[in-house]
């Protein structure tokens, strides 16, 4: 069986509520239990398109011919369109995703919603950010939730670096618990910094009253605090990190910018909610959305690139979401009014690279017209919790208040309960970044246990490197190349493994 | 080479939200004007959305009397809370005064109906030119002067707050235009934009059907939420869905076809940015464009069936019970606390239904009633920033300073408000969403350059003078009741006594509470520290 259609099988089976036992492979060396501490070093950035992507001229279904018919003006020709796969193709200004998508950087999670879908940007949003499903209202968020698992005390007790960090517009319901809230908004490092601190003067220790205006003036006094002391840490890491690259300008760039100079300054905060607005397209979607992906795609690369340049990659993972996606057929006005599910995408090196789901069936739609749900939008939580953060699943049922299949995207899943599939053949994936400077990743699975040796050579076919990694069990493996001491220039790399040799070349840059 | 961002560009990352209201539609005004005006959006004010930490309900422990206030309730303290929650800035010769006069005098007062504000300019009643007939440099020219009588509005409104004389008029208006959540970049013609602050103004204490029909027919609003392009042959789901969502019911009050039925009974409303084809005594549209774009046919709405039009829809509604409550919620919501008491709601859901839907009386019972000055709503309420700061600018007796153009607008826009340019049609979130880990530094910075000038920036040089503000308080021979009377004005909740002494220490610097002298030399200075030492506490945060 190809890779692909197992992967499809065991996600089919796994949302039909039965799990399959997948053989265990790849047993992750970083087995975290969530205790009182943060203990892994990933990070998650999540990115909210706000107002509604549309799914289908973002993700387009080249070879359904429902969708040119419901959309005479808006549907994107195949001759525009940067092609994926055979029936799906990104939107023209995806340029930089689709380089991704094809070097496994990226994967793509189809028809994402929830049942008794919401049509209010509102509902539909603190539907999606506390995890409450379409029939019900909830008061905390996911994130808030989660991260009070592992901080019960705050803000009694302050960690070292903030928990999580929101920046731009952003529904800070997310991070919302019974007590308090979890996130620190983001500003510009110094000159904030500096207004915090001649600012904050220490009150009075009387506790508040125990009135209405005693709790907001508790709330009051968490915030003042947590944004004395953070401001301090994020304003030296602010301070210490770098951008190794030029990122675009935009709303969405200097997010990501900002993101990066932080992670690469040392700050171990491991939620990042990013907040992108515009998609709320019911007029004049064409020129609109052009420049809404084309800003996202620039934005994502960018950063990629920059952590891939400064060895960080493999710990950053990127996840866009959004409130709903949006109508099969056009509205009067050449744009597309608000619908039902949409796709997720993930950016990241530790990513299967794969579409997970069918192109939506456009001669099954709801009565209004809408797409239906092929995952449910807490499986993209639970994915994250479990298998990027390594959570006990009894733990993250206990966030959502059920059980939520995770998706098979992560290729280093930290948790055990969740095995990975077996690669059906040896493969070298294109290594990122290329060019590079100073470390690539070099990424290969093997569908058996081998022997593996990496060796690279120069232009003239001189060995400049070899490393004997031993036995590898079955699986995807990665391996950060560092030269030194070499020149600039392309080089070979050879991965070696099960009687069988790949090659790949790579440019160095200095 | 590193990337630094720098202050400004990081706060422009909320510029492009804009773009989400926009929906710059080529076929409007004209192409080249529409093409002209995505590129200068860059220099409209700035809008910096914010969003709330939604609060777990509680149980209400406050009282859930019905029953009016007693005379004898009435004292300093009350009259602060009723004032500082409808009028922004009360001074403490405020407080004096109203509790001189007693409850039914000062509500009926602040509730009483003043005459109309001078316009602005004569450009408020300008007709909409040939835009079509013009040069590109000639509209470029149009737009640009548009642009600049926009924020000129915005400056006008902010004055009017900051200098009208103690009433609950502004506050009542910009509580309809949260309500109304018209953004004025996306209206933009500046005559619609001031029509409809003037009829929200003119009717805020007044009719609330008459209110909805004067703003769903205006030019803003129909530019707004796109009536004015909703058509027989492709109807337009925005603005009816926001009536019934927004504006009168609330969510999940109505169905999607109710939302398809309203949206055929819209069409065929037009505006040119100034005049519409409605007639508001006739209670009808007319003219080609009418008879052209109307969809004429049968529709079921809301259980009823009929050939509606827009005013057909607005009656149907009007009939619901929901209307009242929604509408009393809010109101509660704004004047009282973020989680409103059912059962006081209801009362005053009753008066508004029983008073055929005229909101001064609901206001009169509401401010009038014992519930809203129960202890538990003392410095319950965290101002919006346009409140809290031209607040403390009369306060600090600065209302009749002139301010460079634009400059409270900036300050005051960084921490998220905009007057006339809210974020989208839910209004700002208001309540714990104005203060996070920015806003909350932002918000003290601004408070401390008011009262001294040397702190923060020095475009503007700020003269409080704060031993006069002083003098007219209860004794200002006396540093204790000094900073009682301080603490009156500055703070929402009552003053405990570890944070009295501590404010007596800030005041006298290490010397004796018996030595101060408020004619010596330095008073000054020792009580603007005491002033700014307040501000920057989180207490000042609270009313």
């Amino acid at each position: 069986m190809k890779r692909r259609d197992f992967i499809k099988t065991a996600t089919a089976l796994s949302i039909a509520g039965t799990k399959v036992p997948l053989l265990a492979f790849n047993r992750p060396k970083h087995l975290r239990k969530s205790t009182g501490n943060w203990g892994s070093d990933r990070i998650v950035l999540l990115i909210k398109l706000n107002g509604g992507n549309d799914g289908l001229n973002t993700l387009i279904p080249i070879q359904d011919s429902i969708y040119y018919n419901k959309r005479p003006n808006l549907g994107i020709k195949v001759s525009d369109a940067l092609p994926i796969q055979y029936d799906t193709a990104f939107h023209p200004s995806l340029v930089n995703s689709q380089h991704l998508f094809q070097q496994g950087m990226m994967s793509i999670i189809h028809g994402v919603g929830y049942d008794h879908s919401n049509l209010s940007h509102f509902r539909s949003s603190d539907i999606w950010v506390t995890g409450s499903g379409g029939d019900r209202v909830w008061n905390t968020g996911w994130l808030g939730r989660m991260l009070t698992n592992d901080y019960p005390d705050y803000p009694a007790n302050i960690p070292d670096h903030p928990i999580g960090i929101q920046m731009g517009s952003a529904n800070l319901l997310e991070f919302q618990t019974e007590e308090t809230n979890m996130a620190t908004m983001m500003g510009n490092s110094d000159s904030l910094y500096k207004i915090i601190d001649e600012n904050y003067v220490t009150g009075s220790t009387d506790p508040a009253p125990q009135t209405y205006g005693g709790e907001e003036l508790n709330y009051l006094r968490a915030i003042d605090e947590s944004t004395y002391e953070f401001s301090g840490i994020i304003n030296e890491a602010g301070r210490k990190g770098i951008n190794k690259v030029e990122y675009p300008e935009t709303r969405i760039g200097l997010q990501l910018a900002v993101a990066a100079k932080l992670i690469s300054g040392g700050l171990t905060t491991p939620i990042y909610r990013l907040n992108y607005g515009g998609f709320d397209t019911h007029a004049n979607q064409w020129n609109d959305h052009i420049a809404l992906l084309q800003e996202l795609d620039q934005a994502v690369f960018a950063f990629l690139k920059d952590m891939g340049g400064q060895g960080l990659l493999d710990k950053v993972l990127v996840v866009t979401t959004s409130e709903f996606g949006r109508r099969v057929k056009e509205n009067g006005s050449v744009g597309t009014d608000h619908g039902t599910a949409g796709p997720t995408f993930l950016y990241g090196s530790s990513l299967r690279g794969d579409i997970i789901g069918n192109q939506p069936d456009l001669s099954d739609l709801s009565r209004a017209g809408n797409i239906s749900i092929q995952h449910d939008y807490r499986q993209i939580y639970s994915t994250i919790m479990q298998d990027w953060f390594g959570l006990a699943v009894n733990t993250v049922t206990q966030i959502l208040e059920e059980s939520y299949d995770a998706i098979p995207v992560i290729n280093f899943p930290l948790t055990t309960d969740h095995p990975t599939a077996i690669p059906s053949e040896f493969k070298l994936y294109p290594a990122f970044p290329n060019p590079f400077n100073p470390t690539a990743e070099i990424r290969f699975e093997i569908p058996k246990g081998s022997q593996v040796k990496i060796t690279v050579y120069n232009i003239t076919g001189r060995i400049v490197m070899q490393k004997d990694l031993g036995f590898k069990p079955s699986g995807f493996h990665r391996y950060i190349l560092g030269p030194k001491g070499w020149a600039s220039g392309t080089y070979i790399i050879q991965v070696e493994a099960l009687q069988s040799i790949l090659n790949q070349r790579i440019t160095y840059l200095k | 080479m590193p990337k630094f961002i720098d202050r400004r560009s990081f706060l422009q990352f909320n510029k492009g939200i804009v773009k989400q209201i926009t929906h710059i539609d080529p076929q409007w005004p004209t192409p080249q004007m529409a093409r002209l005006h995505q590129n200068d959006i860059e220099l409209e004010p700035f809008i910096f959305q914010l969003d709330s930490p939604n609060k777990p309900p509680k149980k209400i422990n406050a009282s859930s009397s019905l029953s009016k206030l007693s005379d004898n309730s009435w004292n300093r303290e009350t009259a602060t809370h009723l004032l500082n929650r409808i009028h922004p800035g009360t001074t403490f010769s405020d407080i004096k005064k109203y509790n001189d006069l007693g409850l039914n005098a000062t509500v009926s007062e602040m509730l009483k109906i003043r005459p109309k504000p001078d316009k602005p300019s004569d450009w408020v009643e300008e007709t909409i030119p040939n835009f079509k007939d013009m040069t590109a440099s000639q509209r470029k020219e149009y737009q640009i002067l548009y642009r600049k009588r926009r924020v000129m509005l915005v400056d006008w409104w902010m004055n009017l707050i900051m200098r009208d004389e103690v009433s609950i008029r502004e506050n009542m208006t910009l509580f309809w235009h949260e309500h109304f959540a018209t953004n004025a970049q996306k209206v933009y013609f500046p005559q619609a934009v001031y029509e409809q602050n003037d009829v929200i103004r003119e009717n805020c204490l007044g009719n609330f059907r008459t209110l909805l029909r004067k703003v769903t027919f205006g030019p803003a609003m129909m530019i707004w939420l796109d009536s004015r392009r909703s058509k027989k042959k492709s109807p337009n789901e925005n603005f009816p869905r926001e009536l019934m969502e927004l504006f009168t019911m609330g969510v999940d009050t109505y169905s999607q076809e109710d939302v398809e039925a309203a949206s055929r009974a819209f069409t065929g409303y037009n505006t040119d940015g100034y005049i519409t084809n409605y007639h508001f005594e006739a209670r009808r549209a007319d003219g080609e464009y009418w008879q052209k774009h109307h969809d004429f046919s049968h529709k079921a709405f809301l259980g009823k069936q009929g050939y509606f039009d827009g005013d057909d829809i607005i009656d149907i509604i009007m009939e619901q019970d929901a209307v009242a409550t929604f509408i009393c919620e809010k109101i509660y919501k704004w004047f009282v606390y973020e989680i409103p008491d059912e059962n006081f709601v209801n009362k005053m859901a009753a008066i508004f239904r029983d008073g055929n839907y005229e909101i001064a009386p609901v206001m009169k019972y509401l401010l009038t009633s014992e519930h809203f000055y129960d202890i538990n709503f003392r410095g319950s309420q965290i101002p919006n920033p346009v409140s809290q700061i031209l607040g403390l600018i009369r306060k600090l007796n600065l209302h009749n300073m002139e301010y460079p153009n634009k400059y409270l607008q900036r300050s005051i826009g960084e921490m998220g408000m905009t007057l006339l340019y809210p974020p989208d049609v839910n209004g700002w979130t208001g309540h714990r969403a104005w203060i996070n880990s920015i806003t909350l530094p932002i918000r003290k910075l601004l408070a401390t350059t008011l009262v001294d000038e040397k702190v923060g920036d020095n475009r503007i040089k700020f003269e409080a003078n704060v031993v006069e503000i002083a003098s007219g308080m209860s004794d200002s021979q006396n540093a204790r009741q000094l900073v009682k009377d301080f603490a009156l004005v500055f703070f929402g909740l009552p003053l405990s006594e570890q944070l009295e002494n501590k404010l007596v220490e800030t005041l006298m610097d290490g010397a004796d509470e018996y030595d101060w002298d408020i004619n010596a030399d330095g008073a000054d200075t020792r009580l603007k520290e005491l002033i700014k030492y307040m501000l920057r506490l989180p207490e000042a945060q609270l009313i």
